[in-house]
């Protein structure tokens, strides 16, 4: 979310520096990731967390100001007067039906009539470019204004295009299209939310408007929509037609339910002023008018308890207050209200992290937990094969192997290469980032082959001797997944000789010296050396084997047959 | 023939008689060249032996003679050796002692090894207990135990891979350690303290910075009277155990959907000391871990009290070996080229 300095001054009297104000909303939560001048005003880039979707407008940041400056907030006088209702309705309000009262909850459509479409002033064009909007006309370029003013996303249409002179909120129909502004039709399903007239869907319910009733040069009147969307249903449709806009963002997360139709006077108003247009004071305002708000109990004794800090009563009121909750009880127990934009406050811990937050985290002191809050005795819980993994590390390495990690994700023909995809399946990815990372490893040789490539490929004609302790992936007949420890050992190459000492490739007798090791350690029977297979057996049952020679090229992984080169070894067993 | 023996015996009383007078190792090493120097009489004597025109009786006879005479003069010579070095005899050097010794063949463990040992290695001191888990997961564990519902915005932090399987729940590469929460919680009762070290995945295109899989170390503990000071005090003894006794954590109000208040924590960056430089993006904090109060959420979903009290933690271990090592990429990680293996202790 991207702020201006002179924009946040509107709603709040501010007289710390930039710097410091960056400072005081990341200690706050609100993480200020950066921080620029920009023709004489300040540009901030802040970070804002999915649970705080009422800092998405300027509003929202000035309020959270004064709550971390030990504040309360109110809004200025120019804004209370721009949502200030209009006269006495007249007339009928334009025609809204909610068929989906679930998926929107509240509809506010106010039309402004004999509006001319132009361009918006230079300030208000400059204004949307900082913040890295594309300023289009006065019309759409106020609703924009707005969402980043006050949180709430609108839409404007051409009311005359609206056939039938009606809206409905509803389902989209199997094999509804809706005609994009760019000429492009977007398929609909049931499971999304439009916006429709008598005969069609002329927008993607908080997510897009379509080309049919777009706001042209030849607009004459506007039908400003304000509403709040489900935000799971949004996301959804979103999802579904891969589009995503400032509006879904906001809608997804959840918009204030009390600012519908206040955001909405405040549009129509400065539309009206804009284009010499003027406001109907006949409002259509569908669905529930309010939605009961959450009812917290808090316990401040119990909230110091948890932060392990002293925050008096009062104090606690304070905070909560500056951040628009209203309080009520007595000393010992209270009941929060939270305020309309604040949804995320729903249990004490919520308000935990309110008070905890404005009072600072650096100021709670960090303390060591007393024996008697530190149970270590009180569980055995330690997973011994943690341990038994290192203890055979720690053999492994001192036994002169090198450890190496490799990727957990393969390419699909990877285990063919190593011929060991024989009679055995291998997982995939549903959704993979690419082809080179689409199934599980079902062996540690891959990564081992392609280490020990990547190595002989600098052409310095080394010895190494890798292993690698990882889980491996395969599905078994029944089609169940398996996870298994695997450890892998691979040697090769001729390693550098001191003076004196001969040079001597490693072979599979190094290899079976290092088994023979680890074997003798860990109480397993080596056994059945047949050709060039071996064996690991361990109370009658064979719990590893070695593949015994790799032939390998130059570069292994690619065709590891091609040209006989039996310098390698590989072998695994189950830990 | 007995002239022969004869004369040996008179060679060995000569040298011994010899051995004793002498003063020093020089005249010591005079009397080993003449008898049994590689011209030495002994030597040659020894030579004789392959005669073939030598009786077999004789030969035998001989060769007794020759071993004992050789034995009781290496017996003398070695007297000798200890007691003009009262310490010992001197061992056998070979001509240039400046060359380099031969060292001995030792692998050593991945830097991610390491630097898992080395977080855990603290937390162990402070009373907490390794557990494991695997990578494969269900929804439930990696999602909606720890309150993070379908269809919600807290999702897009956590991309995830998901597995073509046979069975009808859907599979998963966990995408934190966090589940492995869920399944400790699952199977024991409060209190506990537990670190998690493991692999979790992200399908996050590979740069710099990113990779699709890396390290995690994930810590919880539950006992009744924990306070979120206690998660402050816990870490930051972590911290000083990990980067020094004047590296500092600055925590800062973050959301996680399972945990509540929810902290981030940066770490006074190791490279200025706090003062800003490139690697802190002159910041003077570098992000170094994520942690908060556990969610009452999360104990539901276990079926423990949801009023039970708790911390929770997590750091990335690939950005901490960065951090340590000074590793600008993280791709070396899982390149395993020895030549960058071979940089760590």
């Amino acid at each position: 979310m991207k702020f201006l300095l002179s924009w946040l001054k509107e709603f709040i009297e501010l007289s710390v520096p930039p710097e410091t104000l960056a400072e005081r909303l990341t200690l706050g939560g609100l993480e200020i990731t950066r921080l620029e001048r920009m023709d004489g005003d300040w540009l901030f880039e802040a970070e804002v967390t999915p649970n705080r979707p009422d800092l998405l407008s300027h509003l929202g940041i000035a309020r959270e100001t004064a709550a971390v400056l030990g504040r309360s907030f109110r809004f200025p006088r120019w804004l209370s007067r721009e949502f200030q209702p209009p006269g006495r309705e007249a007339e009928k309000p334009f025609p809204i039906t909610l068929e989906d009262a679930q998926g929107c909850r509240r509809y506010v459509g106010i039309v402004i009539e004999g509006v001319r479409v132009s361009q918006s002033s230079p300030e208000m064009m400059k204004r949307l470019e900082k913040i890295g909007l594309r300023p289009v006309n006065n019309i759409v370029d106020v609703t924009n204004l707005c969402m980043f003013e006050l949180g709430q996303p609108m839409h404007a249409f051409d009311l005359e295009a609206l056939e039938g002179g009606e809206i409905r909120v509803r389902r989209a129909k199997q094999g509804e299209n809706l005609g994009m502004i760019d000429g492009t039709q977007c398929p609909l399903s049931p499971d999304q939310l439009v916006i429709a007239d008598a005969k069609r869907p002329v927008a993607l319910a908080g997510v897009m408007g379509g080309r049919a009733a777009q706001i042209t040069e030849r607009t004459k009147h506007v039908l400003l929509e304000s509403a709040w969307f489900q935000p799971s249903l949004i996301r959804r449709s979103a999802r579904i037609a891969k589009l995503s806009s400032d509006s879904s963002y906001r809608f997804e997360r959840g918009v204030d339910p009390e600012m519908v139709p206040l955001a909405a006077l405040r549009a129509a108003r400065w539309i009206a002023r804009l284009s010499g247009g003027a406001v109907r004071p006949a409002i259509a305002d569908v669905g529930q008018p309010r939605l009961a708000g959450q009812r917290i109990p808090l316990k401040p004794k119990k909230a110091q308890e948890v932060l392990g800090v002293r925050i008096s009563a009062g104090q606690q009121r304070r905070f909560l207050e500056h951040v628009g909750c209203k309080v009520q009880g007595s000393g010992r127990g209270w009941t929060v209200a939270p305020p309309s934009w604040r949804a995320d406050l729903k249990i004490p811990e919520d308000l935990y992290e309110e008070l905890v937050r404005l009072f600072g985290y650096d100021r709670c002191p960090a303390t060591l937990p007393p024996l008697p809050r530190r149970p270590a005795q009180a569980v055995a819980a330690e997973d011994p094969s943690f341990e038994r993994e290192m203890q055979l590390k720690r053999l492994l390495a001192a036994a002169g192997m090198e450890e190496i990690m490799t990727y957990s994700l393969l390419h699909p023909s990877d285990h063919e290469r190593v011929q060991f995809a024989a009679g055995r399946k291998t997982v995939e990815l549903k959704n993979p980032l690419s082809l080179e990372q689409a199934v599980l490893r079902n062996t540690l040789l891959v990564g081992g082959l392609q280490a020990a490539a990547r190595n002989l490929n600098r052409k310095t004609d080394e010895g190494f001797c890798f292993f690698e302790i990882g889980s491996v992936f395969g599905q078994g007949p029944d089609n169940l997944l398996r996870e298994t420890k695997a450890l892998g050992l691979l040697v090769g190459g001729t390693p550098a000789s001191s003076w004196g000492q001969p040079k001597q490739p490693l072979g599979i007798f190094h290899l079976k010296g290092i088994l023979q090791l680890l074997c003798g350690r860990m109480g397993i029977k080596l056994e059945q050396e047949i050709g060039s297979e071996i064996l690991l057996r361990q109370s009658g049952k064979t719990i590893g084997w070695s593949a015994g020679w790799i032939r390998a090229s130059r570069r292994p992984t690619r065709s590891p047959n091609k040209f006989p080169w039996p310098t390698r070894s590989w072998s695994w067993i189950p830990c | 023939m007995s002239g022969t023996l004869g004369e040996l015996d008179s060679w060995l009383s000569d040298a011994l008689q010899a051995l004793s007078e002498a003063k020093d190792a020089a005249e010591t090493e005079t009397i080993r060249v003449k008898y049994l120097g590689r011209n030495g009489a002994l030597t040659q004597r020894f030579a004789a032996m392959r005669d073939p025109a030598l009786p077999v009786e004789e030969k035998a006879a001989l060769g007794r003679k020759l071993n004992e005479v050789k034995q009781r003069l290496e017996e003398g010579l070695s007297q000798k050796a200890s007691s003009l070095h009262p310490s010992g005899p001197r061992p056998k050097f070979p001509a240039d002692i400046t060359l380099p010794g031969h060292l001995p063949e030792v692998g050593r463990l991945h830097p991610i090894t390491q630097t898992i040992e080395q977080i855990l290695a603290i937390f162990r001191s402070l009373g907490f207990s390794v557990v494991l888990g695997p990578e494969v997961e269900t929804e439930f564990n990696n999602f909606e135990a720890l309150n993070i519902p379908p269809d919600h915005p807290s999702r897009e932090s956590f991309d995830t891979f998901y597995l073509q399987t046979g069975g009808k729940t859907p599979a998963l590469l966990r995408s934190h350690t966090s589940p492995v929460q869920i399944r400790f919680m699952q199977k024991h009762q409060p209190p506990f303290q537990v670190v998690v070290p493991g692999r979790v995945f992200r399908p996050d295109a590979v740069d710099a910075t990113h990779c699709f899989q890396f390290h995690q170390v994930e810590g919880l503990a539950v006992a009744p009277g924990l306070t979120f000071g206690d998660l402050k005090g816990v870490l930051a003894a972590w911290a000083q155990g990990m980067f020094g006794s004047s590296a500092r954590l600055r925590f800062r109000p973050h959301h996680f959907p399972f945990t509540e208040p929810s902290a981030e924590a940066d770490l006074s960056c190791i490279f200025c000391g706090g003062k800003g430089c490139r690697i802190c993006g002159k910041k003077g904090w570098l992000e170094i871990l994520g942690c908060g109060m556990v969610h009452p959420e999360v104990f539901k979903a276990v079926g423990v009290l949801p009023s039970t009290i708790g911390f929770a933690f997590g750091m990335g271990v690939e950005r901490i070996a960065m951090l340590l090592h000074g590793v600008e990429d993280i791709r070396l990680f899982y390149e395993n080229d020895l030549r960058f293996l071979r940089q760590f202790p």
